[in-house]
C-alpha cells in the first residue's frame, strides 16, 4: 500500500530529474524577443502557417479584450529556473499598466504551464480563479491530438477565461468563498447537464421524499375515498303544507318513456320544459 | 287523493322496498338491486328508496298510481320509525314502458321534476334494451349523486342565519303518521 501511495510522488520526482535548465543565453533571447508580438518564441518551436495562425489568434485576442495575452513558449523538458522574473520583465516591457496575462507554455507538456497577471488584475481577480482558468485551459489542451492542437485548444480557452477575469474588471468582482473540491465537481457537472438531466438528477437526489410523499398521497387518497364512502348525508325538516290530499307525499316526480317508438330523453325533457 | 283512492282502493297495501310485480327481474338482479338500495340506506339514513314493478291499469296512469302508492303502501322492511314522507319510490311500468319517480314532502325542498327526469334519463338505454335491473341501478347512483349535493347545499343554507331549514338529525324520531303500519300491526288491528 505504501508502494502505491508514493508512486505519483516518485514519478514526480523522476519527471523533473529529467528537466533541462534553460541555458542563459537562451534566456536573453527570450527577453530580446518580449520587444514585439504576443507569440514570443525565440527557440522557433512551431513555424510557418501554424505560427502566423497563433499569432493572428493572439493579435484578435488583444483587439478585442481588454487584457493582453501573451504566450511565451518552451520545449515540454525545458526548465526556467526563475519563471517570475522572465514574465515580470515582459509585464513591464509591454505592460504600459495595461492588464495583461503572461502564459509560460510548455511545448507538448500542457500541465507545467504557467500563469502571471498584472498587478492591477492581481487585484480584482481571486488566487483560485487564476487556478481555475488555468486548469480549465490545461483540460481543455489535454484533449488535443498533438502537441500543436494542445496549444491551440490551450489558447481558446485561456482566451475564454480571460474574457470573465475582464467581466470581474468591469464589475469590480469581489471573491466568493471558494469551492471546495466536491463543489467544484458539482459545479462542473451542472454546466454539463440540460435541463431534462437536472430534472433527472433531481429525482434520483430527492428519491426517499419522492417515495414517501407518493406514498402519503395514496394513502391519503384511500383514506378520503373511504371516509365519502361511509358519510352520512342529511336533509334539514321542514314544514311543508300537504297537497293534493297526500298524507306523505305529492312530490310527483318526471316520468320517462322508454318505449321503442318514445321519444329520446332529450326531446321527452323539452316537453316537460315546455309544460 | 280521493281520486286515486276511488281508481286504486281506499285502502293499504302491504309491500316491500323492492316489490317486483311485473316479474322483470331475476334472482340475480333482485341482489344486485337490493344491495344498492342498502347503500343507499346506508348513505341517506334518513330516506328510503322503493323500487316497484307493474301495471297500474292505464298506461296515462303511472304518475297518479305512483303517487297514491307512495302515500297508501306500508312497507314491511322498512323501521318504523320511518314515515313514508322520506321514501323515494321508483315505479316502472314494462307493459306501457313508463317510469316515474315519486318522492315525500322531506325531499320537496330538494328534488323537482327536471332533476328526477335526469336520473330516470340515465337508464332510457337499458330499459330500451329491457335491462331493468341495470336502469335500476343507474338510477340509484345518478339519485345518490343529486342527493349528495342536495344535502351539501342544505347544510350550506342551513348555516346562514335566517333559514327556515332545520336538521331533522336534531329529532331523529318523528311521530308516525297515517299510512305506514307494519304489515302485522295492520293484522291486529283488523
Amino acid at each position: 500500500m505504501l508502494w502505491v501511495a508514493l508512486l505519483p510522488a516518485l514519478g514526480q520526482m523522476t519527471d523533473e530529474a529529467r528537466l533541462v535548465p534553460l541555458p542563459e543565453a537562451l534566456q536573453d533571447s527570450y527577453a530580446q524577443a518580449s520587444a514585439k508580438g504576443y507569440l514570443i518564441d525565440p527557440q522557433g518551436l512551431i513555424r510557418g502557417g501554424e505560427a502566423r495562425e497563433r499569432r493572428k489568434f493572439l493579435e484578435y485576442h488583444a483587439a478585442d479584450s481588454l487584457i493582453d495575452l501573451y504566450v511565451v513558449l518552451f520545449k515540454g523538458e525545458q526548465m526556467l529556473l526563475n519563471s517570475s522574473e522572465l514574465s515580470g520583465h515582459l509585464l513591464n516591457v509591454r505592460g504600459d499598466g495595461k492588464p495583461t496575462v503572461v502564459i509560460h507554455y510548455y511545448l507538448g507538456r500542457p500541465d507545467r504551464s504557467e500563469m502571471f497577471l498584472s498587478a492591477g488584475l492581481m487585484e480584482v481577480v481571486p488566487i483560485t480563479e487564476q487556478g481555475r482558468a488555468l486548469a480549465n485551459a490545461v483540460q481543455r489542451a489535454r484533449t488535443g491530438v498533438s502537441p500543436l492542437d494542445e496549444l491551440e485548444k490551450f489558447m481558446v480557452q485561456t482566451s475564454i477565461r480571460i474574457y470573465r477575469m475582464e467581466r470581474m474588471l468591469s464589475e469590480g468582482f469581489v471573491s466568493p468563498a471558494p469551492l471546495t473540491k466536491q463543489e467544484s465537481k458539482d459545479v462542473a457537472r451542472e454546466q454539463a447537464l440540460t435541463p431534462l438531466m437536472l430534472f433527472v438528477e433531481f429525482l434520483r437526489a430527492q428519491k426517499y421524499k419522492l417515495i414517501v410523499g407518493f406514498l402519503i398521497t395514496v394513502c391519503g387518497y384511500f383514506y378520503l375515498k373511504r371516509l365519502r364512502r361511509r358519510a352520512v348525508y342529511l336533509f334539514p325538516d321542514c314544514e311543508v303544507a300537504e297537497r293534493l290530499g297526500g298524507a306523505h307525499a305529492a312530490g310527483v316526480g318526471a316520468v320517462i318513456e322508454f318505449g321503442k317508438n318514445s321519444k329520446p330523453p332529450a326531446a321527452q325533457l323539452e316537453k316537460l320544459k315546455l309544460h | 287523493m280521493e281520486i286515486a283512492d276511488s281508481q286504486y282502493g281506499g285502502d293499504d297495501w302491504q309491500l316491500r322496498r323492492l316489490t317486483d310485480r311485473a316479474g322483470v327481474l331475476r334472482h340475480d338482479d333482485r341482489e344486485k338491486v337490493q344491495l344498492a338500495m342498502g347503500r343507499f340506506s346506508r348513505k341517506f339514513p334518513q330516506l328510503f328508496l322503493a323500487v316497484y314493478t307493474g301495471t297500474p291499469g292505464q298506461p296515462e296512469d303511472l304518475r297518479p298510481f305512483s303517487f297514491w302508492l307512495l302515500n297508501r303502501s306500508a312497507f314491511d322492511d322498512v323501521p318504523v320509525d320511518m314515515p313514508n314522507e322520506n321514501g323515494i319510490l321508483l315505479s316502472i311500468d314494462p307493459e306501457s314502458r313508463c317510469a316515474c319517480i315519486t318522492h315525500g314532502y322531506l325531499l320537496d325542498e330538494h328534488l323537482n321534476e327536471e332533476l328526477t327526469f335526469n336520473c330516470l334519463a340515465r337508464a332510457h338505454g337499458h330499459w330500451l334494451e329491457e335491462r331493468f335491473a341495470d336502469g335500476i341501478l343507474r338510477v340509484i347512483g345518478r339519485l345518490e349523486e343529486v342527493l349528495v349535493k342536495a344535502s351539501r347545499r342544505a347544510r350550506r343554507l342551513q348555516s346562514r342565519p335566517g333559514t327556515h331549514l332545520q336538521m331533522a338529525v336534531a329529532d331523529p324520531v318523528k311521530p308516525l303518521r297515517d299510512g305506514h303500519i307494519q304489515a302485522h300491526q295492520a293484522k291486529e288491528d283488523s
